[in-house]
């Protein structure tokens, strides 16, 4: 017999086997859920490969993950109210060792396979690009259109480098300033103007022919700048090649096997020892490039129709040239593309596992509660948090504070009230609500204790440090954070069956008044 | 020689009394704890079962000598002996006061054992439920103590395991009925071929086969604390209570039940003690070993200690006679006839029942309803 609809005959027969052998296991329905969420995965990822999707227009993935975070929402309800039907520490059943952490979980698992469906559109769009576009294409089209656009308007380009003379100074005595060079996550070009500026500032001519250079920047600059002249230890004059790269390539080559050509690559290919080359076949096979990265819908104005450089190096030619062959198109058409197929590059896959593993350890523990709970006692949980979030804030607003660490010391204040009045549930001989909702508040907040410590910790050391640059104390700042999320989790785990699930256990079980 | 047991089943049969056997027979396997011989009497009961929808008096072909072959492995596996009493809770001088309102239960003491049936009637309002509710350990006692003499833990959460209580509104079940009491028995520990065992003869003890796939909402009331019934003893607590567990059920279905509870009591498998409540004081006062009467949150009386010390006579009858006639018939010296208007309550200081009875039969005066309340509560009603 079918007891549910699309349930195949094996799962119903591991729901009975669960049912009669591992009935903690089988109430939290973890394997119905990752069967559901299965077969919502696999329908999610066919229509997001049928429904039409041109990987060079501009992405509409989040209106997707928006209606499929709805659906999910709508599923983790359905779900809850399913939980409701069996519970086994609500009916006073034999708990087996470690339920606490076993069912924790459990639910883990499940939420965890629920959620995984909302990434399914931003992965297929990206295989889609990937299948449509090689990362090699991409980088040989840009210098393709670059060298050609040289060729056919040699005559209309700035081909004049710009100079400027920098005079090394000593380094500064204290302060470690921010190294843009080794920031990767600004282009080239921006981290040359970013420590060109910090060392302008610290300039006390107001000479603008030269500027003055920290000696620790000089090799920096030496690597970076387009081109040098060395006069003697102490003056530099440093050459900036006109942009010839109409079509940005920056972070793109990262991945390819082709590199993007530079604008000086460009001047010494094209402009240095120009021949007139073949007007028609070079248009032609410009056109034909172009086409490849035409849409219906035309550039769509971002700020990735332009490249990196754009804003800084922008010059009359520049601009004349991308209008006239509608480079603004192509370069919104590959940013577009780009965007698509290394969204799972870099920090934005830490981003988005960090806000995957928040999400689930967010809904896990508030299932943890709703199972453990009374439905009144954890709606009033949900209550006391609205109602102490808004007369906090009366008590800031009215005591004119405005400051990260009253917030995070008032939290914490909290959390250990809730803590104190949650373990003397282990005295009372009376169930009560209150006590019931501090122990609720109490486990909500366990995993974000170890965070808030150290977001304190930082914020009383940036007031001891007028730098925020001082390596020495912030240099391991991420790691003390990771691992602060990571000893969250832990304490969480070990406390579920040692102090957490006892105190629910005497709570529930708590005769009433 | 047969045990005690197998000859009650076979007089059973020889009195046509068929599901009154089956019911024994079925108690009786489990009490040999034997699996392949419980699952023979599952299968021989299903026989029965499926033949009694048509005829109660019709039996299947070759039935009574397979019940004969089971009878005669009981004996072989041997079933065995009633245990001796053992001592479940003790509440002593335990009393409540509801914070809102003004009633309040005053200091009741008790003491319940292995196969004992206690229970406890009394207008509504009175304090039944909340005599049960602390019991059970659902609500705080203003004063004195309850001791659950078998508990192996400590805790309210064993308390809770280790008595079942059965609320007069049964909460609702969700999702099919088997699924449920399979869930009941295996958060009891009781997991794999066992647990689907216990399942079949659960369904079948309380002839509830029918129902078995059908969801709450598919069932009647009566049904439903059949069900409820089913599922907590497949938890196997050591103390029952029930609320009002007869309010739903029809008349042969009450009695059944009553004495289904009192084998269920004593049975050698797993002897438990029984507290219900009811307004049905007649039904409870023949099966329970002790009633106490509740008043106004007092417990006025007790019938196995206040059976030595009643004073006097009681009964009732009903009859078409006119109340001069039955006064001048039974009137006399310490004699008091009392009309409620469907029938008489007669109690004498003096003359026993079976004399008065006598002097109305002998009158030809009709009966059409009598009943010695001599040592029941209903005297105090």
């Amino acid at each position: 017999m079918t007891k549910r609809p699309l349930v195949p005959p094996f799962l119903n027969k591991l729901d009975d086997y669960l049912l009669i052998h591992r009935p903690t296991t089988w109430t939290a329905r973890t394997h119905l859920v990752f069967w559901y969420s299965l077969l919502f995965a696999a329908a999610l990822t066919l229509i997001c490969f049928i429904v039409p999707n041109d990987p060079r227009e501009y992405t509409v993935v989040h209106y997707w993950v928006i209606f499929v975070s709805v659906v999910l929402f709508v599923g983790i309800i359905g779900w809850l109210i399913y939980l409701l039907r069996f519970n086994v520490f609500k009916r006073y059943g034999h708990l087996p060792a470690a339920y606490g952490t076993k069912t924790f979980f459990l639910y883990a698992a499940a939420i965890g396979s629920m959620i995984a469906c909302a990434y399914i559109p931003p992965v297929v769009e990206s295989v889609r690009a990937n299948m449509s576009y090689s990362n090699e294409e991409i980088v040989n089209d840009g210098n393709i259109i670059n060298l050609d656009l040289c060729k056919l308007e040699r005559d209309s380009l700035l081909t004049k480098w710009s100079s400027e003379t920098g005079i090394v100074r000593d380094d500064p005595s204290e302060s470690d300033a921010t190294d843009y060079y080794s920031d990767r996550t600004k282009t080239d070009y921006e981290r040359r103007q970013l420590n060109r500026a910090e060392d302008d500032t610290d300039a006390e001519s107001g000479n603008s022919s030269f500027h003055y250079i920290y000696k620790k920047r000089l090799n920096d600059r030496l690597k970076y700048e387009d081109s040098v002249i060395r006069v003697n230890d102490s003056t530099y004059v440093f050459y900036t090649c006109p942009a010839y790269d109409f079509v940005g390539a920056s972070y793109e080559d990262d991945y390819s096997r082709v590199k993007a050509l530079s604008s000086p690559a460009i001047y010494d290919r094209i402009i240095r020892h120009y021949t007139v080359p073949d007007g028609a076949a070079v248009k032609k096979e410009l056109d034909s490039i172009i086409e490849k990265y035409r849409t219906q819908t035309g550039p769509d104005w971002n700020y990735y129709s332009f490249p990196d450089d754009y804003q800084f190096r922008r010059k009359d030619y520049y601009d004349h040239i991308r209008n006239k062959y509608g480079i603004n198109e192509v370069s919104s058409s590959m940013s577009n593309i780009k965007s698509r197929k290394y969204r799972w590059k870099g920090h934005t896959i830490q981003e988005s596992l960090r806000l995957f593993y928040y999400l689930v350890l967010i809904f896990t523990i508030f299932v943890v509660v709703f199972r453990h709970s009374t439905i009144k006692t954890f709606f009033l949980s949900l209550l006391t948090m609205v109602v102490l979030s808004i007369l906090t804030a009366f008590f800031f607003a009215f005591g004119r504070i405005d400051s990260d660490r009253a917030v995070d010391l008032v939290l914490l204040f909290y959390f250990w009230l809730f803590v104190v009045l949650s373990l003397t549930i282990r005295l009372d001989r009376v169930r009560t609500a209150w006590k019931g909702i501090s122990l609720n508040l109490f486990v909500l907040g366990v995993p974000y204790i170890p965070l808030l410590c150290v977001n304190l910790y930082y914020e009383y050391k940036r007031l001891g440090y007028s730098s925020y640059k001082d390596s020495r104390v912030f240099a391991h700042e991420k790691l003390h954070y990771l691992l602060s999320e990571i000893a969250g989790f832990v304490i969480l785990v070990v406390l579920l069956d040692t102090v957490i699930l006892p105190l629910y256990r005497r709570w529930y079980a708590l005769p009433e008044q | 020689m047969p045990h005690p047991v197998a000859a009650e089943i076979a007089s059973c049969f020889v009195h046509q009394d068929y599901s009154l056997a089956v019911r024994r027979m079925l108690d009786s396997c489990l009490d040999t704890a034997s699996e392949p011989l419980i699952r023979e009497a599952i299968a021989w009961s299903r026989r029965y079962r499926s033949q009694e929808k048509d005829d109660k008096l019709a039996i299947p072909p070759g039935w009574l000598e397979d019940a004969d072959k089971l009878l005669q492995q009981i004996n072989d596996a041997g079933l065995p002996s009633v245990q001796e009493p053992i001592p479940l809770l003790l509440a002593e001088s335990i009393s409540k006061t509801y914070t809102k309102g003004n009633f309040s239960l005053k200091p009741i003491s008790l003491q319940m054992n292995t196969g004992d049936i206690l229970g406890v009637v009394g207008e509504n309002g009175n304090g039944k439920t909340t005599l049960l509710r602390c019991l059970a350990g659902q609500l705080a006692l203003d004063n004195g103590a309850v001791t659950y003499q078998l508990l192996q833990a400590r805790g309210f959460y064993n308390i809770k395991n280790y008595v079942a209580f059965i609320p007069q509104r049964i909460p609702r079940w969700y999702g099919l009925l088997k699924d449920n009491l399979h869930f009941a028995a295996s958060i009891a520990g009781v997991t794999g071929d066992t647990n689907r065992l216990m399942v079949d003869f659960m369904l079948e003890r309380l002839n509830l086969w029918d129902y078995v796939h059908l969801n709450w909402n598919q069932i009647s009331s009566g049904y439903r604390t059949r069900f409820e019934i089913a599922r907590i003893l497949l938890q196997k607590p050591r103390l029952l209570i029930l609320d009002e567990p007869l309010a739903n059920l029809d008349i042969n279905a009450q009695q059944t039940m009553l004495t289904d509870l009192r084998f269920i009591a004593r049975s050698a498998y797993h002897p438990m003690g029984v507290l219900l409540s009811s307004q049905q004081l007649h039904e409870v006062e023949k099966v329970a070993d002790t009633v106490l009467f509740i008043k106004q949150g007092s417990c006025l009386f007790r019938t196995k200690e206040e059976t030595q010390n009643t004073v006097g006579y009681a009964f009732e009858i009903e009859t078409t006679a006119s109340r001069e006639l039955i006064a001048q018939l039974l009137g006399g010296e310490g004699v008091q006839v009392h009309y409620n208007g469907g029938f008489y309550t007669v109690t004498s200081t003096h003359r026993p029942v079976q004399q008065m009875i006598s002097e109305l039969v002998n009158n030809q005066v009709p009966v059409t309803y009598f009943r010695d309340i001599t040592y029941s509560s209903k005297r105090f009603f």
